[in-house]
Formats: structure tokens, C-alpha cells, sequence
């Protein structure tokens, strides 16, 4: 399969994508760690054409490029970890943004990050998950409202934040050192940059349109 | 389920989620004292947002009847409805009830526990809505939020002074970074002096939340527009 780095139109949408289909690197190329030294980050890497944490604690990066502030982010979980997952991000920054984090199989968290209030789980109530699970795990944001959704695209959680109203779509891939969670095939919308800031509709995989919600894969 | 909103405690101390669990209402990362008390296994959930100032969480809870038995017998939350929904219609309409309908008692409670929290409640008439008064609480804690997401802490701080406390009285290092701040957000701070009160900013500052949150966006809470 051939590489793969792009940002493109697809009908409504302008994706930014990466399949990690590349000569191992580490850390990764495309994207950028957050700087910020509270927060505790380390880079993500590639191996065997896959991502992973290139650290033991969270490895979180956003991919590079100017995005709306109405983002989504998926990313696909390959290789299931008991401990932790393969989790997408948005409004990533150099100090901030919103992550999603899951402490054991069945627990999944919504933490929001910034420099004067630290780390702060911003779901309600740890949500029952199935499981830490293989396949697509995914996140909007629109305005100030959070959804995170599962490999079926069923609303885990919901939040509703307005720290941060900028930066990337992203990922982040926690390791422990043991089996760790792998990641393929990211997604992120939408990119400014090709959609002239034109505002999406709609997340093909499963969004917010209008305050409807959509449930439509992502092939459609 | 039942439905009711209330506003309690954040617990935690912003340490990274790697921190080792369990945690305890000292440790780990910030989050809602509910976190404690709902089970989603059981069909439990909530909504919240916090006012990370003032470390406090507005949260619709949607749970069985004995959750929010367990959430009102904690002295740390307080409800700001005076009764429980059955459901979403009925909560639709408790929020669309006039405040000044509910008993008086009542009222002054919360508006006492409102204003400790550093929310405005003189402007309220007899006219205005139950919604109409959580509306300025959700756009208070999200613009305390984006204070806190660009790093303004001693603007946050400006925001968490006694809401009669005159401008004059406050810090130079808060007045300057309330002046700086607001004005690069594109608000108008010509009007505030030395004698302007904390609440006069405070409701001014709620009122301009799209200019400041940079979009025309209402809040989605509670199953509700705001």
C-alpha cells in the first residue's frame, strides 16, 4: 500500500489523514508533540507501518496544518491493549486540548488539559464502555460540546468545555510498557487551510448536525 | 429516570491521569464529586461544565431516584432546581417557570449560594425564567474557561473577588490583566472606573460571551439551548 499523508476534499469535507504506511520513524513525522512539560507528553512513533507510544506514559501528538475549530478525530485500534487505548484527540496544542484516556478495559475518560487548572476529567461519570476494544475509536467537538464514541459509534460520553476553541485534531497512545494499544488509519477534519474556512455540516462517522445527531459510517 | 441539575465541588488536584489509582477526592486528576456517585452500568449520566476557578461543576444528572437520593445527602452539592423532573418535558418546563413562582425561602438560599460562587443575581425580575438565570450561570464557567484555557489566571482571579468589591480595590496585577485581556477579546472596558463594582463586570463580561468565546454559539446543556 502506498504511503499516505493528505489532506482532502470528500464531498463536504476536507479530511486530514495518515496511514502511517512508512519507513519506521521515531519519533513521528507530520506531527508535533505538545510542549508543554506539565502535561507530561512524549512522542508517538511508527513501527511496521502502525503507530504506537514511543514512551511509557502518554504519547500525544497533533497532526501539523491549520484546522477548523469544529474538529473530529478517529483513529483505528488494531491491536487491543488490557490496560490502555488507542484514543483520538482534538484541539490539540503546544499546552492544551482535549483527550480521550482509558485507565482499564472498561473505563473510558474525557480530560481536558490547560496550564492554570492542570488536568481535569471533564466527563461525568466514568461511562461503561464495552470494552477496550479493536476498531474505530472516535471524537467530535462542535462549539463547546464533546462526544466520544465507540468502535459502533454509540455515544460513550458527552461533555461540554469552552477552554480551548483552536488548535489540531490528534492522537494519543498510552503505553505501560506491557501490550500496549496500536494504532492504524487516523482521521482528522477538517482542515482550514483546503476548506477556506468554510464550517462543517456534519462528521461523516457520526456528528452533530444543527444539534441532530448523525450516525452514518464514515464510508458514506 | 429523574432528572435534576445541580452544582457541586470538583475533586481532585489536577495531577496527570497517569497518577496512581485509586484516587481519592484529594488526588488525581480534577473531576466532578458525581463521578462518585453515578454508575453509568446502572443507566446513570450527567452533563456538566466547570467554573475552573472556583473548582465547582454544573451538572444535569440523569440517574435513578436513589442516585440523586445519595448525590442530595452530600452537604457538597447543592441543587439549583428545587425539585426533581420526572422527565425531560417536565424538566423543559421547570426551566421555562418563572424563578420568582418558587418559594421564596428557597429563592434566597440559592441566590445566596450563587452569589458566594461569585454569580450575579440582583438583575433578576420577576419575569425571568429559571433558564434564564442558569443561562448566565453556563455562560459565567465557560468564559472562565477560556480564561483558563488562554492561561489569564489573574483575570480568573478578578472574576472570583466578592461580587460587590469595587475595581479599585482589586490588585493592579488584576485590573491590568482584566483590562489587557478583555480588550484584546474585542470588549469595551472604557466604561469600567475605580467605583465599578465586580458584579457590574462580571454580568457585563456574561453578556459578551460570543464576542468572547470569537463565535455566535449558544450552549447545548441539559438537552436545552442556552
Amino acid at each position: 500500500m502506498a504511503a499516505s499523508i493528505y489532506t482532502e476534499a470528500r464531498g463536504w469535507y476536507v479530511w486530514a489523514s495518515d496511514d502511517f504506511n512508512r519507513t519506521d520513524e521515531n519519533p513521528i513525522t507530520g506531527w508535533t508533540k505538545p510542549t508543554e512539560a506539565a502535561m507530561g507528553c512524549t512522542d508517538c512513533k511508527v513501527v511496521s507501518n502502525q503507530v504506537e507510544a514511543a514512551g511509557a506514559t502518554f504519547s500525544i501528538v497533533y497532526k501539523n496544518g491549520t484546522f477548523h475549530a469544529d474538529q473530529a478525530s478517529e483513529i483505528v485500534e488494531t491491536v487491543a491493549s488490557p490496560t490502555f487505548a488507542a484514543a483520538p484527540c482534538v484541539r490539540l496544542q503546544s499546552n492544551g486540548g482535549y483527550i480521550i484516556s482509558a485507565h482499564n478495559p472498561t473505563a473510558w475518560y474525557l480530560y481536558k488539559y490547560t496550564t492554570a487548572g492542570g488536568w481535569k476529567d471533564i466527563s461525568t461519570g466514568v461511562p461503561s464502555a464495552t470494552a477496550i476494544i479493536t476498531g474505530v475509536h472516535g471524537i467530535d467537538m462542535v462549539g463547546t460540546t464533546l462526544i466520544m464514541r465507540a468502535a459502533d459509534y454509540t455515544n460513550l460520553m458527552q461533555a461540554t468545555d469552552s477552554s480551548w476553541s483552536g488548535g489540531s485534531p490528534g492522537i494519543c497512545m498510552e503505553a505501560s510498557g506491557a501490550t500496549d494499544p496500536i494504532g492504524d488509519d487516523w482521521y482528522g477534519c477538517c482542515d482550514e487551510a483546503v476548506s477556506s474556512g468554510a464550517i462543517p455540516q456534519m462528521f461523516p462517522w457520526g456528528g452533530i448536525m444543527n444539534g441532530v445527531m448523525m450516525g452514518v459510517s464514515h464510508a458514506n | 429516570m429523574p432528572l435534576r441539575i445541580y452544582i457541586c465541588p470538583m475533586i481532585g488536584a489536577g495531577q496527570h491521569p497517569n497518577t496512581t489509582q485509586p484516587w481519592t477526592d484529594a488526588t488525581g486528576p480534577w473531576r466532578s464529586l458525581m463521578v462518585n456517585f453515578l454508575n453509568p452500568s446502572l443507566g446513570d449520566s450527567g452533563e456538566g461544565i466547570d467554573h475552573p476557578g472556583h473548582n465547582i461543576v454544573i451538572t444535569l444528572v440523569d440517574a435513578s431516584a436513589s442516585t440523586l437520593t445519595t448525590i442530595e445527602a452530600d452537604i457538597r452539592v447543592t441543587p439549583v432546581i428545587p425539585l426533581r423532573a420526572t422527565d425531560r418535558t417536565h424538566l423543559a418546563q421547570i426551566l421555562a417557570t418563572p424563578f420568582s413562582s418558587y418559594p421564596l425561602a428557597w429563592r434566597n438560599a440559592a441566590r445566596a449560594k450563587l452569589e458566594g460562587w461569585g454569580i450575579n443575581t440582583e438583575w433578576i425580575t420577576a419575569s425571568h425564567t429559571m433558564k434564564d438565570v442558569l443561562r448566565q450561570v453556563i455562560k459565567l464557567f465557560s468564559i472562565a474557561q477560556v480564561m483558563d484555557g488562554a492561561g489569564q489566571t489573574e483575570v480568573i482571579n478578578f472574576i472570583k473577588n466578592n461580587l460587590d468589591s469595587t475595581v479599585g480595590s482589586l490588585s493592579a496585577a488584576q485590573r491590568n490583566a482584566a483590562s489587557s485581556w478583555l480588550t484584546s477579546r474585542g470588549v469595551d472596558t472604557s466604561w469600567i472606573t475605580g467605583t465599578t463594582t465586580v458584579r457590574q463586570v462580571v454580568h457585563y463580561i456574561s453578556d459578551k460571551f460570543p464576542v468572547i468565546y470569537g463565535r455566535n454559539v449558544g450552549h447545548r446543556f441539559a438537552g436545552e439551548d442556552f
